[in-house]
């Protein structure tokens, strides 16, 4: 693998891990939320302050910390959703959005102000120190693997159906006995923390933490990701993820300016909106249902006409 | 059962809710409860104990306040004044999902199955624990997760079989027809494992072959003793399910007694049918 390749991987796998647990929220919950960029930055600077410092840089340590401090905050900016419906919800995630990096820009003695911090440490897992490209591949795809069959066992259990049946019909929900408030709280945490982590590997792999990388611009990008894969798809995150990811390395391929991609961010978001609601997933879905269809109904004509045409 | 077996015409001074914390056998009890919409008064002081093991209708004519009165019985909406006991506690507009949990199942008018979930899963969703669907232990404690699924599966099952949706217990509940769907309704009440149902018009929109089959199914919850408090407008179930109506109207008990004797007072009659 190239260098730009392994980067490109890099990028797009780290994303895909800041934007699993967002799929739900989108899919399910049915909350647009646009502070999803401010919370990744918490676990980027997470990462900054503890390795910067010289008090850890190892990933087991730095990890849960950010998995703690992004839950709390998570959990903090979500209780409004035990009041405020989903509409509402867009409006006070963007105040969170503003609040929390406006509150890394100014807390200059731990963020370093609007440049941010950068020239840390190796990350390290366990005294071993990762370097190279494919040593931080090595690191993120288990991570990934654990996000993946994590979401995957949720989906199949009680509460992944209560999820499914909350997008249905929250009232029929309630008179279950199941708190839909409590799923909406919960699923909103668990997208937190796990941004939390992607921003962790986000800044152990660049070197750099940045207040103007988490902005309201990366938290619309995040949401692209998830509306561009399909937000009800396990797998549909990840693609919106490499898709828009990737998007920079493929315009200075063709010598666009890398400024275009907010241009076509934009233009996938609404092409996404109207012709694709179930993102890419859910067309890759459709077409396979279609195609086992007509294969179906090519075996029951050829049944009818009394036996298929010789091979 | 209340010796109180003639027709009790109330008059309007009559309905002042009971004080006092009276231990009874009465599963649900409405005191006095009062509800407002704007200038509307839906609810104006209905007061009933609702009896053990008994189905009860709930008549009246269109905008008597029937649904509201669901609503309030079954913590949904809050009432102005006035208060409802379940099992001796008071739930008053405490919310649906804890009555739920409580013991109380409701039905809506409009059905509301989950349609994308297939009927298995509608109604171990409604039997699950209150643990079953913690994010926190579905991640931290796996083998305790799906044992508690399987056993609310197995639950679900039952209630599946027990309205005769067996064939059907894993096609999706929006491909059902209509007439299963209320079925299915019910089934999630009964995996709840609620000893108290109120169950909002479950005959509207069958037909006759759909009528006989929720009939069965209505009578055999009624003879494993549970408690029914039912709204419905074809006076035939009424006849064949109830014990006991209620009649309702402008938000208040018109009439109680045996569906034969309330249907035979005239002056009822032509309210309810507009003669």
């Amino acid at each position: 693998m190239t260098y730009i390749i392994q980067t490109i991987v890099i990028y797009s796998l780290t994303y895909s891990i800041a934007v699993m647990g967002l799929s739900l929220v989108v899919g399910y919950a049915q909350i647009f939320v646009l502070s999803q960029a401010a919370i990744f930055g918490v676990g980027s600077f997470t990462y900054a302050v503890l390795a910067g410092r010289n008090i850890t840089s190892d990933l087991l340590l730095v990890i849960p910390i950010a998995i703690v401090i992004g839950g709390v905050l998570s959990l903090v900016t979500g209780l409004p959703l035990l009041r405020l419906g989903g509409d509402y919800y867009i409006v006070a995630s963007l105040a969170f959005q503003y609040v929390i990096v406006q509150g890394l820009v100014n807390w200059t003695s731990l963020s370093g102000g609007p440049p941010g911090l950068f020239a840390f440490p190796s990350p390290t897992i366990l005294g071993w120190k990762i370097v190279s490209n494919m040593d931080f591949i090595y690191v993120i795809v288990p991570i990934l693997a654990i996000a993946l069959g994590s979401l995957l066992w949720i989906r199949r259990m009680p509460y992944g159906r209560a999820l499914v049946a909350m997008a249905d019909d929250e009232v029929a929900l309630a008179a279950g006995g199941v708190r839909a408030d409590a799923l909406r709280v919960s699923v909103f945490v668990l997208a937190g923390i796990l941004a939390a982590v992607a921003g962790v590997l986000f800044t152990s792999f660049l070197d750099v933490a940045s207040p103007g990388d988490f902005g309201i611009t990366e938290s619309i990008l995040m949401i692209t990701m998830v509306l561009v894969g399909g937000a009800r798809s396990l797998i549909g995150p990840f693609i919106g993820a490499v898709i828009l990811a990737s998007l920079p390395y493929w315009l200075n391929l063709v010598n666009w300016s890398v400024y275009m991609t907010g241009v076509i961010t934009g233009v996938l978001l609404l092409l996404v909106a109207f012709f694709l609601p179930d993102g890419v997933a859910g067309l890759a879905n459709s077409g396979l249902r279609q195609l086992s269809r007509s294969r179906n109904r090519a075996s029951l004509t050829a049944a009818d006409q009394g036996g298929g045409v010789d091979e | 059962m209340t010796p109180n077996d003639g027709v009790d015409v109330r008059d309007s001074g009559h309905d002042e809710p009971a004080s006092g914390q009276v231990k009874t056998e009465s599963p649900l009890i409405a005191r006095g409860l009062f509800k407002r919409f704007g200038a509307l008064e839906v609810v104006s002081g209905f007061h009933h104990e609702l009896q053990a093991g008994v189905v009860t209708g709930l008549v009246g004519p269109n905008g008597a306040g029937k649904t509201t009165i669901f609503n309030l019985l079954s913590g949904a909406l809050k009432p102005d004044s006035g208060s409802v006991w379940l099992a001796n506690r008071d739930v008053t507009g405490t919310s649906l999902y804890l009555v739920s949990r409580l013991g109380l199942g409701r039905s809506f008018q409009d059905v509301r199955v989950f349609p994308t979930l297939n009927c298995v899963e509608n109604c171990a969703l409604y039997a699950q624990t209150v643990q079953g669907t913690s994010l926190v232990r579905t991640l931290i404690f796996p083998r305790s997760t799906r044992r508690h699924s399987f056993v609310a599966r197995q639950t679900a099952r039952e209630a599946v079989a027990f309205v005769g949706l067996e064939k059907a217990a894993n096609s999706p509940a929006g491909a059902l027809s209509y007439a299963d769907q209320k079925l299915l309704a019910i089934a999630r009440l009964l995996a709840i494992g609620a000893k108290t149902l109120l169950l909002d018009e479950p005959a509207s929109g069958l037909d006759r072959r759909g009528v006989e089959t929720l009939l069965g199914v209505i009578g055999r919850l009624r003879d494993e003793g549970r408690t029914i408090l039912l709204i419905e407008h074809n006076l035939d179930v009424v006849r064949e399910l109830c014990q006991k109506i209620l009649f309702l109207d402008r938000g208040k008990i018109l009439a109680e007694g045996p569906p034969g004797e309330v249907f035979a007072r005239s002056e009822l009659a032509e309210l309810y049918f507009g003669a």
